[in-house]
């Protein structure tokens, strides 16, 4: 940056400054926790859904999500983006979503 | 042959370099798997991105490692490694990580200090305070004191320790202790008297998350990413006396020939 004015120089380190503090700052009072951006690393426990498939044949199994994607990350909200995925690309009629006592049903199509 | 230095930005910059080159494996694991048929894609906004474009970035990343090390790369090596983390972690939600997160953004940031050290040298300090204070204010939440996710971490990890050994007497007292551990390291750094005392509980801190979790592919790059930011706490002719004493590194430039001399 050293053909730069040092005037658009420093407002370019304030800006990299406040964004540094601000963005974690904000992450640390957004409800979804963890979340990214907010240095959360490793203070939540990861507890990623279950998931239950429904056969268009009407057999059941489970899914365990290490079969659609990539090694669960906490700050991804499984639950909402895999039911979807799993209609588009498996054969089934129904994905079920086990949250402890709580279970949603995703009917495909 | 041997790395040439001649500031404690370019120390740090190969230090750098060494994380980024030891994240790559986990990488290329993480981008195959994204090209699995049938994969779940979390794109960050809009259609997910193609993950073939994920190798252009690993290339960039892998190139960008290398050229830090070298004597007059370095500031080209920073960005090109720099871009390349941001293709990749902009090709999938699923591949964010904060480890990764803080190279990229520490990559950035030395190529802004290659040229010109005063201002983004404070501001790697920054940033690392910044981590450790926010990752340790983050951790004083009920779940993470109640001991649950760190006797998860340690169960999973490699150290052999029987379950039924991994009890709350010892597991909550060492979950207290994380947070202020992580908020000392932080703050402690800008203190010239408590900034040996806060690299030794960093390094203690890191050596300890690598024994206890394991996860040696991303805890191993984090640590020498941090390391990069701890030598920008010392005063160049420390960091460069130490340097000298390392073999495959050659210390040259001003204050190399003033301590010759």
């Amino acid at each position: 940056m050293r053909g730069v004015p040092s005037r658009i120089r420093s407002a370019v380190f304030v800006v990299y400054l406040l964004f540094t503090v601000l963005v974690p700052l904000l992450m640390l009072f957004s409800p979804h926790k963890p979340s990214p951006f907010g240095w959360q690393m490793f203070s939540y426990r990861a507890t990623s859904p279950d998931f239950e498939v429904v056969m268009a044949d009407g057999r059941r199994r489970p899914l365990h999500l290490s079969e659609v994607a990539l090694p669960g990350r906490g700050d991804v909200d499984y639950a909402v983006v895999v039911p979807p995925h799993v209609c588009r690309t498996m054969d089934v009629v129904e994905v079920v979503v086990v949250l402890g006592e709580e279970r949603r049903v995703w009917h495909c199509g | 042959m041997a790395l040439r230095v001649r500031s404690r930005v370019d120390v740090a910059t190969v230090v750098l370099a060494a994380a980024v080159l030891a994240r790559l494996p986990v990488t290329v694991w993480k981008a195959r798997l994204l090209q699995r048929p049938g994969v779940l894609r979390v794109p960050w906004f809009g259609d997910p991105v193609e993950p073939v474009w994920i190798w252009p970035a690993v290339v960039a990343w892998a190139v960008g490692g290398l050229l830090m090390l070298g004597t007059g790369t370095r500031r080209v090596g920073c960005w090109t490694a720099g871009f390349g983390i941001l293709g990749f972690l902009l090709t999938d939600r699923q591949l964010y990580s904060n480890h990764l997160y803080l190279i990229m953004l520490l990559c950035a940031l030395l190529a802004l200090a290659q040229s010109e050290p005063t201002p983004w040298v404070t501001a790697v300090r920054v940033q690392i305070t910044v981590m450790y204070v926010f990752a340790g204010l983050t951790k004083l939440n009920p779940g993470f004191l109640s001991g649950e996710p760190l006797a998860s971490f340690i169960a999973a990890g490699p150290l052999p320790i029987r379950p039924d050994l991994i009890t709350p007497t010892w597991v909550v007292p060492l979950a207290a202790a994380v947070p202020p551990l992580e908020v000392f390291v932080g703050v402690g750094l800008w203190s010239r008297r408590l900034r040996p005392w806060a690299i030794g509980a960093g390094i203690v801190f890191h050596v300890g998350t690598i024994l206890g979790m394991g996860m040696f592919g991303e805890l191993i790059p984090f640590f020498l990413a941090a390391a990069a930011g701890y030598l920008l706490f010392l005063p160049e002719e420390r960091v460069l006396a130490v340097s000298r004493r390392l073999p495959l590194v050659q210390v040259s430039g001003p204050v190399a020939e003033e301590a010759q001399a």
